[in-house]
């Protein structure tokens, strides 16, 4: 598992764009609006309004979470703050595909930057880096602190959170101060996706640390070569950063830009009515009503790389024979449920590629629509005979389940309930047994659940390896299909784009006729910022909105 | 008073066994508590079961459960509160940049409580049955059937998105005329504040209402209207302060509830607090904080027990240890 | 003048009740003369009563099935249908009140009572005994107001799934403890007092000591302390609710209602406004109730 790409970091960042903290979820949670979405996709209401940047002024942004440290690859949270201050050598755009940042290029086999091995089992990728590029602290960025970040990463002392991608590189050379080579021991197309891509630390202050030492001089006041750089961090209220005057491109034009820690999102929601906010990110869907019409804020929503699951424990007796799946599948009315319940935001969708996902099958639409006759056909066909308490059941075996979901998350519990509504009336049962986040999660990657409702949110990339393959750590309900599990296999190696999905249809297909899992819907993010701010373009990845906001700027009055 | 004073070093030794079992408690409902603060490393399909051993040696974590504890004991003895799982960084530090701004609310909030309790609670058992005490009663429930977080955000709704008088959250605004200052502080402390004082003025009032008629109602109060002093005298010196010891009781050890109430109210005022970084970690399950703050709690709870006690007996001459 | 003036009064009393020889009455049935003749603890009482056969003859009428989802009536505002209208998820909002408040009165209640006898008891044997008895219980006492309730409820909540049950009894211990201390303190005074010296020199035994003198005595502060708790108990639900620890969906409960009503606030301002108003006027009645009862329960209070 070497080519694994998904980490924990990127579920974890799943839940707190899905929800914050508990408070936020719980008070902001979602209970649908009634009244139909005028929200506008995100592309077309930015960046419209050009005209000349001016310098200046001061972006204060709500957050819902107060970061653990700043270090890109400690956290296990979203790195907001750290990616307007940190870059790394690429970076995923809005369209999911990768841009250089502080690389010249994206290295890929055409261009000469990926060199497969003649046996065609490891690689080699090289970086050509940008000259002129200065740290925060005026010190020059070179191919050695390339090596450095890796070599720290590589260090088993550090309790790193996100050390994807080390393990694959033998050595790295540093032929000169703005060329890197990697050695890998293994081939991976989605190189990318963690390694270099979080953020480059500078050698001149890390080497020597340690690392797991929250007071280093690093971990919490970082030193980058972003258009901000970092001031001052007042725990428990907010993270400041000033402009990066010496910014090795044009962009960098507020004066400073402030994450402000608000749990509560009813609260955040008051501050940009009162103008104490100007900028705040993953409104819950419920609250999408009472964002639409502030003075001099802009609401918008756009993809995410992240989708809403109805997780199967196939271990579960009953949840094992695959037309009770199917039949539950059949059961969910996740257009009216999108509609009506998610004020329509998110996407009705039925494969865990998103409509971000470049990956996506088009037009894909799993065979198990809802209809609730054909769910009755599926149990009855499969031998499921109702019971004296209308409920199914088959050699003893009961069509009773427990459904569970994080407590804190209202969107989940209505999908809960709308569930079990609907499954009694085709004689299944389910009780409802709700907890606390942690203690939820902790049972999911246990097992110790039958029905699981929640979100995941990863990198680009076509791998669902992770999530769904034999042994993969995601596999929670330990579905264990070998097919699906070599095409995933498959999927990891192909450099081609076509083979791959062409490959991600294939694994798709198996899915679909297996169902693992039911996919709800794709996620959507609602924005709302002041109608100053020029250039924005929302982010779908998990680097966040911040990795690509050099350009910003607000309009002065 | 040296009676009072030997006492009061009596209750101090009393509560060290209490403090320690308090800790095994909580240690052991926190261990009880499903998931594992480590989850989040093994969940990591990078960490090699090598790197988890070692990050679980480091932590302590394959003691057994005992052993660990005596390791947190040893640790708080000397001083060391050990590390927070989820930052990394000092307990000890981490609690303490809370300690101030929790004090603030909480003090704030106290007094406003009391001020408004005691004469409302006096003056409507003065009034009982008169429309004064009538209206009264049902405006102080409302303070206690309102749930606090929903209050606070009406108020932030009223003072601070249509009014523009008050901050909504917050310590401190970021920039403008008068950021940082003392009055910028008052400013932000006036919603949470009347927010937490809210819950304890409605059962303040009640108490203080029902104490001071049971003293109307007793021998020497008639006495001494009886003995002709003058009403004024009878109703704000002798049955005031005869209402006010068994107040003590009620208002002290309302202190640490006070304490735990501002975690919802923090958490809604975004105040940087131990109410709202107690439920960061425990939503995080951050087991070194969440013993740390929970053991000022119980210290505090002890403290504030004791108070009452002292201030009791000096109060009311009739007890004495 | 003043003495003159209330030594008329006593002898008109005395005169009064030996005039009234006739009809003797037991110190219960003077109570609940007091009672009946104090408007607002009688404007309470009917409260409560129409409160308590509203939620339960109601629920037992209602056509509609509180738990029923219906995705076409989501916040739907109120027709001759619904009454109230719809919540979140288009069920019938009067009926989820009706079916909550089942639940809320019986978590307020139960847990309320219990955890008035469990603190009387620790309370009086502590301030009636004192010396070891009173150090031991006492310290009981404060070990289990140390103990911060959340951790324990989050962990307890995994343990044995919240039902109502589990609430009542949760709330009740961890409630116990206000009352235990303030009737602890109520004996320690009484204790003090010449007629229980004197009741306790004739050499009265310590259960009729306790129940015939001291807890007659400090019923005012029990019965406000329960009053109170009753509220308290329903709003300690709806913040379990919100840690996630109340009662599991789609089981209404008032706290609950008005945890999720928080986003629809705005839209269908009645999902909040049903369950507040009848928290609001739960507890009003049961204060209402227990101001008349401590009133009444107290003889001295007719004098006065």
């Amino acid at each position: 598992m070497t080519h694994t790409n998904q980490t924990r970091r990127q579920f974890v960042k799943g839940s707190v764009a899905a929800g914050g903290s508990v408070i936020a979820a719980m008070l902001a949670g979602c209970s649908g609006g009634g009244s139909s979405s005028t929200g506008s996709d995100a592309a077309s209401s930015t960046g419209s309004d050009a005209g000349t940047p001016q310098q200046g002024g001061d972006l204060v942004i709500g957050l819902s979470y107060e970061p653990d440290t700043l270090n890109v690859y400690s956290t296990h949270l979203m790195g907001d703050v750290q990616a307007a201050c940190v870059e790394g050598l690429l970076v995923p755009n809005d369209k999911m595909e990768y841009e250089p940042v502080l690389a010249t290029e994206v290295p890929t086999i055409d261009n000469g930057g990926i060199v497969l091995s003649d046996d065609g089992k490891t690689m080699d990728i090289t970086y050509h880096l940008r000259e002129g590029v200065k740290w925060h602290d005026g010190e020059p960025f070179t191919s050695a602190d390339v090596k450095c970040t890796w070599e720290t990463l590589a260090n088993p002392d550090w309790d790193a959170e996100s050390k994807d991608g080390v393990s694959d590189i033998d050595s790295i050379d540093c032929p000169d101060d703005y060329t890197v080579v990697c050695h890998y021991n293994t081939v991976n197309p989605d190189f990318a996706q963690t390694l270099f891509t979080f953020g480059i630390m500078p050698q001149h202050i890390i080497e020597g640390l340690d690392m797991n030492d929250a007071n280093n001089g690093y971990n919490s006041s970082p030193i980058g070569t972003g258009p901000y750089k970092f001031d001052e961090w007042a725990t428990g209220e907010y993270v400041k950063l000033v402009r990066n005057e010496d910014y090795w491109r044009d962009g960098a034009y507020m004066d400073s830009v402030t994450f402000r820690f608000v749990t509560d999102e009813n609260t955040r929601i008051n501050m940009l009515k009162s103008g104490e906010l100007n900028f705040s990110y993953g409104i819950t869907y419920a609250n999408f009503d009472q964002v639409q019409d502030i003075e001099g804020m802009d609401t918008i929503t756009h993809g995410l790389n992240s989708w809403g699951y109805i997780d199967f424990n196939c271990a579960t007796p009953g949840l094992d024979d695959v037309a009770v799946r199917r039949a539950i599948a059949c059961a969910v009315d996740k257009k009216s449920i999108v509609e009506k319940v998610y004020a329509g935001v998110p996407e009705a969708w039925d494969q865990p590629w998103t409509s971000s996902d470049p990956y996506h099958v088009d037009g894909f639409e799993t065979e198990w629509q809802y209809d609730m006759d054909k769910a009755a056909k599926l149990l009855d066909d499969a031998g499921w005979k109702m019971g004296d308490d209308d409920v199914r059941e088959k050699d003893g075996v009961r069509l009773e389940f427990r459904v569970g979901c994080r407590s804190d998350n209202t969107a989940d519990e209505q999908l809960e309930q709308v569930l079990a509504d609907s499954l009694s009336s085709l004689g299944i049962k389910l009780n409802a047994e709700n907890y606390a986040a942690s203690t939820w999660t902790s049972m999911m990657y246990d097992g110790d659940y039958d029905l699981g409702i929640g979100r995941y949110i990863t990198s680009p990339g076509p791998s669902r390896t992770v999530m769904y393959a034999i042994g993969g750590p995601l596999n929670r309900g330990k579905w264990e299909n070998q097919d699906f599990t070599d095409l995933c296999d498959q999927i990891d190696k192909e450099f081609d784009e076509d083979k791959r999905k062409d490959l991600v249809k294939q694994a798709l297909d198996i899915f679909d006729s297996e169902l693992p899992q039911i996919v709800t819907y794709s996620n959507k993010e609602i924005d709302v910022y002041t109608q100053n701010l020029q250039e924005f373009v929302p982010n779908p990845t998990n680097m966040t909105n911040f990795c690509m906001m050099s350009p910003w700027w607000l309009k002065q009055n | 008073m040296r009676g009072l004073l030997k006492y009061a070093a009596k209750r101090i030794a009393q509560a060290i066994p209490m403090l320690l079992a308090v800790s095994i408690i909580i240690y052991a409902l926190l261990q009880a508590m499903p998931g594992d603060p480590l989850d989040m490393y093994l969940e990591n399909p990078s960490a090699s079961p090598e790197a988890i051993e070692a990050i679980k040696e480091a932590h302590g974590l394959n003691q057994p459960v005992y052993i660990q504890y005596l390791d947190w004991l040893t640790g708080i003895l000397t001083g060391d509160w050990g590390v927070s799982i989820n930052s990394q960084r000092q307990v000890i530090d981490v609690i303490g940049e809370r300690v101030v701004p929790t004090l603030q609310l909480t003090a704030t909030s106290f007094l406003l409580a009391l001020v408004i309790a005691l004469p409302l609670g006096v003056r409507s058992a003065i009034k009982k049955g008169e429309t004064f005490d009538n209206v009264t009663t049902p405006l102080t429930f409302f303070g206690i059937s309102m749930p606090s977080f929903w209050f606070g955000l009406m108020l932030q709704l009223l003072f601070a998105v249509t009014l523009h008088w008050l901050p909504s959250a917050g310590r401190y605004s970021l920039g403008g005329p008068g950021a940082g200052s003392v009055l910028d502080l008052l400013r932000h402390l006036i919603m949470p504040s009347i927010v937490l004082a809210l819950i304890y003025i409605a059962s303040w009032t009640r108490y203080a209402r029902s104490n001071y008629l049971e003293v109307l109602g007793q021998d020497y109060i008639r006495t001494a209207r009886a003995k002709g002093l003058k009403e004024r005298v009878v109703l704000y010196k002798h049955a005031l302060r005869n209402a006010l010891i068994p107040m003590v009781t009620v208002v002290m050890l309302d202190i640490p509830v006070l304490f735990s109430g501002a975690v919802i109210t923090e958490t809604v005022f975004a105040w940087p607090g131990m109410g709202s970084l107690f439920f960061d970690s425990l939503t995080k399950q951050d087991f070194p904080i969440l013993m740390g703050i929970l053991m000022v709690n119980a210290v505090l709870v002890i403290l504030s027990n004791l108070l009452a006690d002292i201030i009791y007996a000096a109060l009311d001459p009739r007890i004495k240890y | 003048m003043n003495f003159a003036k209330s030594r008329k009064k006593a002898a008109a009393d005395l005169e009064s009740q030996a005039t009234s020889q006739a009809v003797i009455r037991t110190p219960l049935q003077q109570a609940v003369r007091r009672f009946r003749k104090n408007k607002i603890a009688m404007t309470g009482f009917w409260m409560v009563v129409v409160l308590v056969l509203f939620v339960n003859i109601g629920a037992l009428v209602t056509p509609y099935d509180p738990d029923a989802v219906s995705l076409f009536d989501i916040n739907a505002t109120p027709t001759a249908e619904h009454v109230l209208g719809c919540d979140s998820l288009g069920r019938d909002l009067l009926t989820r009140i009706l079916f909550g408040g089942r639940i809320s009165l019986a978590v307020g209640l139960l847990s309320a009572a219990l955890s008035m006898a469990l603190g009387s008891l620790v309370g009086a044997l502590s301030g009636y005994y004192g010396g070891v008895v009173d150090s031991i219980l006492m310290r009981l006492t404060d070990l289990v107001l140390t103990i911060p309730s959340l951790p324990l409820l989050m962990v307890l909540g995994v343990i044995f799934k919240p039902s109502p049950t589990f609430l009542i009894i949760m709330i009740a211990l961890l409630n116990w403890t206000t009352s235990a201390r303030l009737v602890r303190s109520r004996f320690l005074t009484l204790k003090e007092l010449d007629y229980i010296k004197a009741a306790r020199a004739t050499g009265e035994g310590d259960a009729r000591m306790i129940l015939t003198h001291l807890l007659p005595n400090s019923l005012d502060v029990i019965v406000v302390t329960a009053t109170l708790a009753i509220g308290n108990s329903i709003i300690m639900e709806s913040t379990l609710s919100f840690l996630g620890c109340g009662i599991n969906p789609p089981t209404a409960s008032w706290g609950s209602m008005l945890q999720s009503a928080q986003e629809t606030m705005a839209s269908a301002p009645l999902t909040a406004i049903a369950p507040g108003l009848m928290i609001f006027l739960t507890v009003l009645a049961f204060n209402f109730v227990g101001d008349g009862l401590t009133d009444a329960l107290d003889p001295k209070r007719d004098l006065a």
